[in-house]
């Protein structure tokens, strides 16, 4: 086989480069529905980013990359079946096939709905955006967000669960009223 | 299948148990049936687990915003743990770095924000002050407090929002976007670029969403508040009301027993929409401009006061034809100045290289997913305290020392990151102040992107030497670089456009970084001469 020469690779790393940089939120997205806990679907988009620029050159240029790096993903988070066995969440390989399917699927209108949320959050009133960005700062959870908002636990689950679904709702209306195409 | 109102709200509540690590065996093996069986409730779940998602990623970029830098240092520690590499380091995995990530943690040190200056005295009149008297122009730190006796004094922060203090007043500056009136009265003026801004005292805590407003404390817990232009949201403390949205001509008061009208409530907004008469301090400004609208050859013509400056010409580093001819292009304003990775250019500007504050404002346009070539504007520098090294502009490489992508500014010993990635393809303002500082004044480095603060925390990398600069000594002093690395073994460009580069002699207030962003020029009480 011919050495491919330096300046293809460096080309190729750029390219790769800056798939990533675009689409790193999507795959995330897509482990994190997974497998929904932030620190290990961190550390699997880590391994994703790992396969993903060794078997680069395996890309065909002009496909889906979100769908070729969650497949990479999805081999990823099968082989690492056995670190989340002991986690709460855990859904038989039947399962779980199933969401990963959907996942897939729906990788665009997920992107769709994140550029949406950003809109909805700044449509809440502001105690309650920052009880739902509190509980999701890195390094923080529901008992911070629960201290800082002078709630009780039980409340701070109870007003995070109106408020995720307030913001379900809103994207989703959004997105209904928006022309094919516009920009929120 | 379609769900049902009910289906939908328990398959909601199952979602967050998920997201928040509660789910009981019960509601598992519920959930699990529901996914196994029903289409429409695995998307629904894909919608709500995508939809933490998301939360996850704006909540870390919250915690890198400006706004936030009033949480405790553990939780900024650990957002730099999790939020910087969530936002920053995965592109490097990319760039095939990730090892290096995991091996290479510079040394690295936050500047004590005990000395970090965040306001400025912009205006006064008849003006005394209990404690420490201060005097137009002088700084004012952050967690700094001040006890106006009375007059009237207008405090600038850096975010922009600008507050005028009628004695006796007492306010807290916590940082550029927060204050706490603990008594007195307040009027604030906050511009679209400050949204986000914050007032609060022991009743009420006020966002502004850019407007004007006035807050009247009592000292004794309870804090009225007049809306006189646009709108704002009234959290109040201590009570379980929510929050409330107040806009023009409307106003509350905020106490321990709730919240309440206001009373004389039409003599006070006749009081507070009078203009106020005060001492504005506007220093002078000197500058050097280069438009970039030179149609072809590679002279780039400086001007300053809507004089030439010849002396300050910048000129590009080739007299290659097809080059040059590329490098002129449709900018921002009129033309210009395209990089393709090849070109630079240089101009003469004295005294650039001394101790002086500096503010340096341009337009630049990053291709997106620009992954080389990053460097905009530099300068060389002859201070000590620096190590004689240069100040250098770019957008950030290094993922894991801030936000990829984002506005950067290294300097000898240190480096300040924005948080907003540049590499859009779309123009953006720029303006950095950089203050090398001296034994009494601590060094500072405030980054504005599109006229909103974006960092004014500095980064410390003690005892790192980093590389020989590129090209030595004199050659760098009174210079300014237009896209290339000063320092580094090997040469490195900027791929991207520049335009309207404006270099002042001082650090410009957010206002006058707003009126170049907007009218590309300064406010009409500056002062325009060449340094």
């Amino acid at each position: 086989m011919t050495p491919r020469p330096l300046h293809d690779e460096t080309e190729s790393r750029k390219r790769l480069m800056a798939l990533m940089t675009r689409h790193q939120r999507q795959i995330f997205a897509y482990i994190y529905t997974l497998v929904p806990d932030r620190h290990d679907a961190e550390d699997l988009l880590q391994e994703t980013s790992l396969v993903v620029c060794e078997k680069f050159h395996e890309f065909t240029p002009g496909t889906d990359f979100v769908a070729w790096a969650c497949q990479i993903a999805w081999w990823r988070i099968r082989y690492s079946r056995q670190k989340f066995a002991r986690s709460k969440v855990v859904f038989d390989d039947e399962v779980l096939e199933a969401v990963a399917r959907t996942a897939g699927e729906m990788a665009p209108e997920l992107d769709e709905r994140h550029e949406a949320l950003a809109g909805c959050l700044k449509k809440l009133p502001a105690r309650d955006r920052e009880l739902v960005l509190t509980r999701y700062e890195p390094g923080s959870g529901v008992a911070e967000a629960a201290r800082r908002s002078g709630r009780s636990m039980d409340a701070a689950y109870k007003a995070l669960n109106r408020l995720r679904k307030l913001l379900h709702d809103c994207v989703t209306n959004q997105l209904a009223h928006e022309p094919p195409g516009g920009v929120a | 299948m379609n769900l049902s109102d009910r289906e939908i709200l328990e398959l909601n509540e199952l979602c967050g148990a998920v997201v928040d690590g509660a789910l009981t065996e019960a509601q598992r093996a519920r959930l699990a049936g529901w996914l196994a069986d029903s289409e429409e409730a695995r998307r629904f779940y894909v919608r709500a687990l995508g939809q933490s998602a998301s939360l996850h990623t704006y909540a870390s970029e919250m915690c890198a915003e400006a706004p936030d830098i009033s949480v405790p240092p553990q939780r900024l520690a650990r957002a730099m743990r999790y939020g910087v590499w969530w936002g920053t380091v995965l592109p490097a995995a990319a760039a095939l770095v990730i090892g290096l990530w995991f091996s290479y943690r510079p040394a690295t040190a936050q500047a004590a924000p005990a000395s970090e200056g965040v306001a400025r005295l912009t205006g006064a009149k008849n003006s005394r002050w209990s404690a420490v008297a201060l005097q137009p122009g002088d700084r004012i730190e952050k967690n700094q407090k001040l006890e106006l006796a009375a007059g009237l004094a207008e405090i600038t922060f850096d975010s922009g929002a600008r507050v005028v203090l009628e004695g006796p007043a007492a306010l807290d500056v916590n940082s550029a976007w927060d204050g706490t009136l603990r008594q007195g009265t307040l009027k604030a003026s906050v511009p679209p670029e400050a949204i986000g801004f914050r007032i609060s005292n022991s009743a009420v805590d006020v966002v502004d969403l850019g407007t004007e407003f006035t807050m009247i404390a009592d000292g004794r817990g309870a804090a009225e508040v007049l809306v006189l232009k646009g709108e704002v949201e009234a959290a109040p403390r201590g009570s379980d009301d929510e929050t409330i949205l107040l806009r023009e001509n409307e106003a509350r008061r905020f106490a321990a027993s709730g919240v309440s009208g206001v009373s004389d409530q039409e003599k006070k907004f006749a009081q507070f929409t009078q203009p106020l008469a005060l001492d504005r301090f506007a220093p002078a400004i000197s500058y050097v401009h280069w438009s970039f609208d030179d149609a072809s050859g590679e002279l780039l013509r400086a001007e300053a006061g809507g004089r030439p400056l010849v002396s300050s010409d910048a000129h590009l580093s080739s007299s290659d034809a097809a080059l040059l001819a590329a490098s002129h292009v449709p900018g921002r304003r009129a033309r210009a100045l395209h990089f393709g990775g090849q070109l630079f250019a240089r101009a003469n500007v004295p005294g650039l290289s001394g101790a002086s504050p500096r503010t340096v404002a341009f337009w630049v346009k990053v291709p997106e997913g620009a992954a080389t070539d990053a460097w905009m504007v530099s300068w060389g520098t002859a201070m000590k305290k620096l190590g004689s090294r240069p100040v250098q502009i770019s957008w950030n490489r290094r993922p894991g020392e801030g936000s990829f992508g984002a506005l950067r500014t290294d300097f000898g010993g240190g480096y300040a990151i924005g948080s907003h990635d540049l590499r859009d393809g779309r123009w953006h303002h720029v303006a950095v102040y950089f203050s090398a500082g001296d034994e009494t004044v601590p060094m500072q480095v405030r980054q504005y992107v599109d006229g909103r603060l974006e960092s004014s925390t500095i980064t410390h990398t003690p005892g790192k030497s980093g590389t020989a600069p590129l090209t030595g000594g004199a050659a760098q002093m009174d210079v300014v670089w237009l896209g290339c690395r000063l320092t580094g073994k090997q040469p490195e460009r900027f791929r991207g456009e520049l335009d309207e580069l404006f270099i002042a002699d001082r650090g410009l207030e957010p206002n006058e970084i707003v009126s170049l962003m907007n009218d590309n020029r300064f406010p009409a009480s500056a002062v325009a001469t060449a340094p």
